[in-house]
């Protein structure tokens, strides 16, 4: 599961953070918030983490008991 | 093999001040700030700011696109403007210490409403569940899962 997480302080400080969104929808989100709120006074990437890939051989043939 | 896009990410962006660019999030954070009545600029004449901002005494200060009226606000301050200059509105308001409190707020409010508008988008695009917690310093998480 993944979370953006919105936060505005009472100051009006206004935090957009993502936990376990994809780098590409991440991407995405921030692109949209810096052409509507220009630049972030701060901005970080505080972890990555790499997906492992399954590889699934399509052409085995299942075999039924008997 | 590297995830590229695929890669997931804990990472944030922060806006300190906000600049109240966007019209409907600044009528929603005027309306959560219980300024609900808003005279607004007539389409098409936002830019010339056409509605008079009057003083407490009845004086007229300047003009602005959005104007909340003085009887919705504490007693002698006046009318609560907004300029629309250079793509955002600037609040027009006496230059004492009574405006520092009721900026402070409309700033809090528009994060809010800003923060509302962002949850409500990531919500459509995702299919997400949103959680919002609000607290009574004016403080607001929401949460938005999917």
């Amino acid at each position: 599961m993944a979370e953006l997480i919105i936060t505005v302080s009472p100051e009006g400080e206004l935090v957009v953070r993502s936990e376990g969104l994809t780098r590409a929808q991440w991407e995405a989100a921030t692109a949209e918030l810096r052409a509507v709120l220009g630049q972030p006074t701060r901005a970080a990437v505080e972890a990555e983490q790499h997906v492992h890939h399954v590889h699934v051989d399509a052409h085995r043939r299942i075999r039924h008991g008997g | 093999m590297p995830c590229g896009p695929n890669a997931r990410l804990t990472a944030y962006v922060a806006y300190q001040t906000l600049a109240f660019s966007e019209r409907d999030v600044l009528l929603a954070a005027l309306a959560d700030s219980g300024y609900a009545r808003v005279e607004t600029a007539p389409a098409g004449t936002e830019a010339a700011n056409p509605v008079p901002v009057l003083d407490s005494n009845r004086l007229i200060v300047g003009s602005a696109a959005l104007v909340v009226r003085r009887e919705h606000l504490p007693t002698g301050f006046g009318d609560l403007g907004l300029v629309f200059a250079d793509g955002a509105y600037v609040p027009l308001v006496p230059s004492d210490a009574r405006s520092q409190p009721i900026l402070q707020s409309l700033r809090t409010a528009y994060g809010r409403a800003k923060a509302t508008q962002l949850a409500d988008q990531a919500r459509r695009l995702y299919q997400a569940s949103v959680q919002r917690t609000a607290k009574e310093d004016g403080s607001v998480t929401i949460r938005v899962r999917f």
